[in-house]
């Protein structure tokens, strides 16, 4: 599903003393079966854009299409948000994964099958359906918000700061699972880890108060980012190469894997 | 500063999230915690702020013991804590309200009162938040709030739980600054993170499991022995420096030095 925001702006508690502009006119196209990465600082708009691609709240202006169909929660499109707690409110896990899809007519049966794959999808244990979401560890209470939008089957999948939180192991498992869906679904990837969106995105947006300041690809992104404000929105490993090759080494500064840095830092040694 | 012997802790009708720990925490030092999800590091610093009271051993705060709840505003004085979940931590309706509720609990003289809260404004960059509504604010505004909440306060001991979770490269880097800063000045630090790259100017650092504490040691020892754990992160400049064959470093600098020198001598 492709997705078309035109002129799109939010303002928050608009006409009063206070009113905050988070979004301003913004125009983006995220297409079908990408993973679309959005970065940006903090306050500068992305969950405000994510809500209202979600449909859970309409914009002050401008409009956004689903394959020319407006957002619908729950139908085409769902949300993880960036704070799991938002996420549960009753009793057990169980209930709470459950509810939504019994809710939308679909059968027991199908509802347990659902759960129970998504929950392996998120490297969780069954036994954590009887536990209270009051009682669990931040890390795992993110997951278990995760296996519950997979288990709705959206066909645009937006995440908030998915793996905040998260061990690297989980964090390892959660991109491998986003790789994986992505081909059939449309993914809208927030997060503040640089290095893990330009690996997990094909097409990246840049949110600068409320304002979009770079589309592009991946690399398109890096050489942007090199350019600004010395380089600080780049990732580590990046700006590492970019130092290197900005003193003389022979190194691709566009190399995103440890191991390749290393083996080309190492040549570019002997070389010299 | 912080003593916890022989601790076990475990939530009803669960078994122990810690059994049998023992960590200490020097004055003025600057402690990492890591481990997996659930592993107890959230469990072990309510254990360390009284918040919840262990089933087995003792847990003193300069001396004091957490049970002795009569004392309980004595230890939350000297120890401050910034919580995992931004929301669970605000008291105020404004951000304002919100650093001024322990200000005013610790009965700071008003003309002090606003010197620090504008001091703490200024240093994280978010004067402009001052007269907002804490609900209303993003993710990562809520979590620089906290940090701010707590340092203006002044603690000898500050407990970080995933303190820029949230937070930009640009805010990151004033904060992770700012904690070693107060660290040089005497402030003891618990910092818990996933992120190693976090970690590189603490003393010593824990890694914890669901087993126990699994490692520990001073950072470098603790990070050189994560290197081939496939299942732990260490910081770039540590994993390369280390595949060169070269003295772990921790930053770019001192990664470039480093290897220019190393160009110099062939
Ligand atoms: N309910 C609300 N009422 C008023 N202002 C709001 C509300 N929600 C967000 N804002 C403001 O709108 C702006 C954009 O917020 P948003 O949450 O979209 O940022 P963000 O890019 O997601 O930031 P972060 O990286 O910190 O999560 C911020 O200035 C924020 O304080
Ligand atoms: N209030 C509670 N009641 C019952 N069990 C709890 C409660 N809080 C935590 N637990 C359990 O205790 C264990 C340790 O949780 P804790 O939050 O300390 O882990 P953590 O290391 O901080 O994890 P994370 O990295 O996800 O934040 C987990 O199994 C969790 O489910
Ligand atoms: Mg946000
Ligand atoms: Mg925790």
């Amino acid at each position: 599903m492709s997705i078309e925001i035109r002129q799109l702006t939010h303002i928050y508690d608009a006409g009063t003393m206070g009113e905050i502009k988070a979004l301003d006119k913004i125009d983006l196209t995220i297409k079908k079966g990408n993973v679309f990465g959005l970065v940006g600082g903090i306050g500068s708009g992305k969950s405000t854009l994510a809500s209202l691609i979600a449909g859970l709240e309409k914009p002050t202006g401008g409009r956004i299409t689903i394959d020319r169909q407006p957002p619908c929660p729950g139908r085409n499109v769902g949300i993880l948000f960036q704070q799991p707690e938002d996420f549960f409110f009753e009793k057990t896990l169980f209930r709470d994964m459950t509810s939504g899809l019994l809710h939308s007519g679909l059968a027991e049966d199908e509802v347990n099958e659902r759960i129970n794959s998504t929950l392996d999808l998120a490297g969780l244990d069954r036994q954590i359906l009887d536990q209270s979401p009051f009682h669990l560890n931040r890390g795992t209470l993110r997951l278990a918000a995760f296996a519950s939008v997979l288990a709705m089957r959206p066909r645009v999948l937006i995440l908030d700061e998915p793996t905040a939180s998260l061990d690297p192991m989980s964090r390892k498992r959660m991109v491998e699972v986003v790789e994986h869906i992505s081909g059939d679904i449309t993914i809208i990837y927030i997060s503040h880890r640089l290095q893990e969106v330009i690996d997990v995105s094909q097409h990246l947006a840049v949110l600068d108060k409320g304002n979009v300041t770079f589309t592009g690809t991946r690399s398109g992104y890096l050489d942007w980012a090199a350019e600004q404000y010395g380089g600080e929105f780049l990732p580590v490993l990046s700006q590492v190469m970019y130092s290197l090759y900005r003193q003389g080494f022979d190194v691709d500064p566009d190399v995103t894997c440890l191991d390749d840095a290393v083996e080309q830092i190492r040549l570019s040694l002997e070389k010299t | 500063m912080i003593e916890m012997e022989d601790v076990t802790f475990s939530y009803p009708s669960a078994d122990p999230v810690l059994d049998g720990i023992n960590v200490r925490v020097e004055k003025g030092e600057y402690l990492g915690v890591m481990g997996d999800n659930g592993s107890g590091k959230t469990t072990l610093v309510r254990l360390m702020t009284g918040l919840l009271l262990p089933q087995k051993g003792t847990i003193r705060v300069n001396g004091i013991s957490t049970s002795d709840r009569a004392r309980l505003l004595e230890i939350r004085k000297s120890a401050g804590m910034v919580f995992q979940n931004p929301d669970a931590q605000a008291i105020g309706e404004t951000v304002e309200e919100d650093l001024v509720f322990g200000l005013e609990n610790l009965g700071t003289p008003v003309p002090e009162i606003d010197t620090r809260i504008e001091k703490y404004l200024r240093l994280f960059g978010i004067r402009e938040l001052r007269y907002r509504n804490v609900r209303t604010l993003s993710g990562g505004q809520k979590q620089l709030v906290n940090l701010a909440a707590v340092m203006v306060m002044e603690p000898e001991c500050i407990i970080l739980d995933e303190p820029v979770s949230m937070v930009d490269v640009v805010y990151r880097r004033i904060i992770l600054e700012h904690i070693p800063r107060l660290n040089r000045g005497g402030t003891a630090i618990v910092h818990i993170t996933h992120d190693p790259e976090e970690l590189t100017r603490c003393h010593r650092l824990i890694v914890l499991s669901r087993s126990g504490i699994i490692n520990q040691g001073t950072t470098h020892e603790v990070f050189s022995q994560l290197l081939d754990e496939e299942n732990m992160d260490i910081p770039v400049h540590f994993a390369i420096s280390r595949a060169l064959g070269l003295s772990p470093v921790l930053t770019t600098e001192a990664l470039l030095e480093e290897l220019c020198r190393l160009r110099l001598g062939n």
